[in-house]
C-alpha cells in the first residue's frame, strides 16, 4: 500500500473536468486507488463519488493505492493534482 | 417569414447559433417500468450496460464535433458527461438494484436522483450545479435502457455549435 498526501492546485478544484482528466488517469492502473479528504473516501475511478469529496483548489487530500502498480499511480495522480488545469 | 416567434432566454455561451431547436423539458423522468420478473435480470443487466455505451459513445462523438470546430470547453463538459455515464459506482449502484428485480431504467433514474441530492446539497454552488449534469446523464442512459427508441435529439450537439461551424 503507498499513501501519500498532496494539495489541489488545479483552480476548479476536483470538480467535473479536473474530476474527469483524474479518473482517465487513475483508471490507467489496475490497482484500488482511493482519495481521501477529511475522513472520507472515495474511489479514484469514479468521478461521481470524487466530486462528493468536493475537494476545493489548496485543500489537502490524500491518495492511497493498492495493487501492482501502487506506486506508479500514486505519482502520477498527485502529479496531476499538483499541476494546474491546462 | 410570418411564422417568425421570437424566444428569449439566458444565453449559454457567446456568439450567433443556427441549427434544429430542441425543447427540453426538465422534470423527473418517469421510467417506463419499475419492476422485472425473475428470469429477466440478465438480459436486464446487458440492456443496461448496452444502454452505458451507447451513451458514453454518442457524448464522446458530440464531444469530438466540438473539439474539430474549436469548442475545447464545450468538449470538456461532454467528456465529463462521458466519464459520468460510464462511472463504475454508477453502475455498480444500477446493477445491485437490477438484481434486486428492479428496472434498469427504474434504477437508474433513483441511482441519479441520489447522487443529484449529494450535489445539490453541496455548499459549493459549482458543485451543486452538477445536480443536473448527473439528472441529465440519468435520463440519457434510462431513456435507451427501457427498450424503446432513444426519444432524445440524436443532433442536439448541432444546436450547440457556434458561428463557422
Amino acid at each position: 500500500m503507498v499513501e501519500r498526501e498532496a494539495v489541489v492546485v488545479p483552480e476548479a478544484g476536483l470538480h467535473a473536468r479536473p474530476a474527469a482528466r483524474f479518473v482517465k488517469e487513475a483508471k490507467g492502473y489496475t490497482s484500488q486507488i482511493v482519495v481521501i479528504k477529511g475522513g472520507r473516501e472515495a474511489n479514484a475511478k469514479s468521478s461521481l463519488r470524487l466530486m462528493t469529496l468536493g475537494a476545493k483548489h489548496g485543500d489537502r487530500v490524500m491518495i492511497r493505492a493498492e495493487g501492482e502498480d501502487e506506486g506508479a499511480a500514486v505519482d502520477a495522480l498527485v502529479a496531476l493534482l499538483s499541476q494546474e488545469e491546462e | 417569414m410570418a411564422d417568425c416567434v421570437k424566444l428569449y432566454g439566458v444565453a449559454a455561451s457567446e456568439g450567433i447559433a443556427v441549427g434544429p431547436v430542441f425543447v427540453h423539458l426538465p422534470g423527473k423522468l418517469k421510467p417506463e417500468r419499475e419492476n422485472i420478473p425473475k428470469d429477466a435480470v440478465e438480459e436486464e443487466q446487458r440492456r443496461f450496460r448496452d444502454a452505458v455505451e451507447t451513451v458514453v459513445e454518442k457524448l464522446s462523438e458530440t464531444a469530438e464535433e466540438l473539439r474539430e470546430v474549436g469548442s475545447e470547453s464545450e468538449a470538456g463538459i461532454f467528456e465529463a458527461h462521458a466519464e459520468m455515464a460510464e462511472d463504475p459506482e454508477f453502475s455498480s449502484e444500477v446493477e445491485e438494484r437490477v438484481r434486486n428485480l428492479e428496472s434498469p431504467e427504474a434504477a437508474v433514474i433513483s441511482v441519479g436522483e441520489e447522487f443529484a441530492g449529494i450535489f445539490a446539497a453541496m455548499e459549493d454552488e459549482y458543485l451543486a450545479a452538477r445536480a443536473d449534469d448527473v439528472r441529465d446523464v440519468a435520463s440519457r442512459i434510462a431513456s435507451r435502457a427501457d427498450g424503446r427508441q432513444d426519444g432524445r435529439p440524436r443532433s442536439s450537439g448541432e444546436a450547440l455549435r457556434g458561428p463557422g461551424s
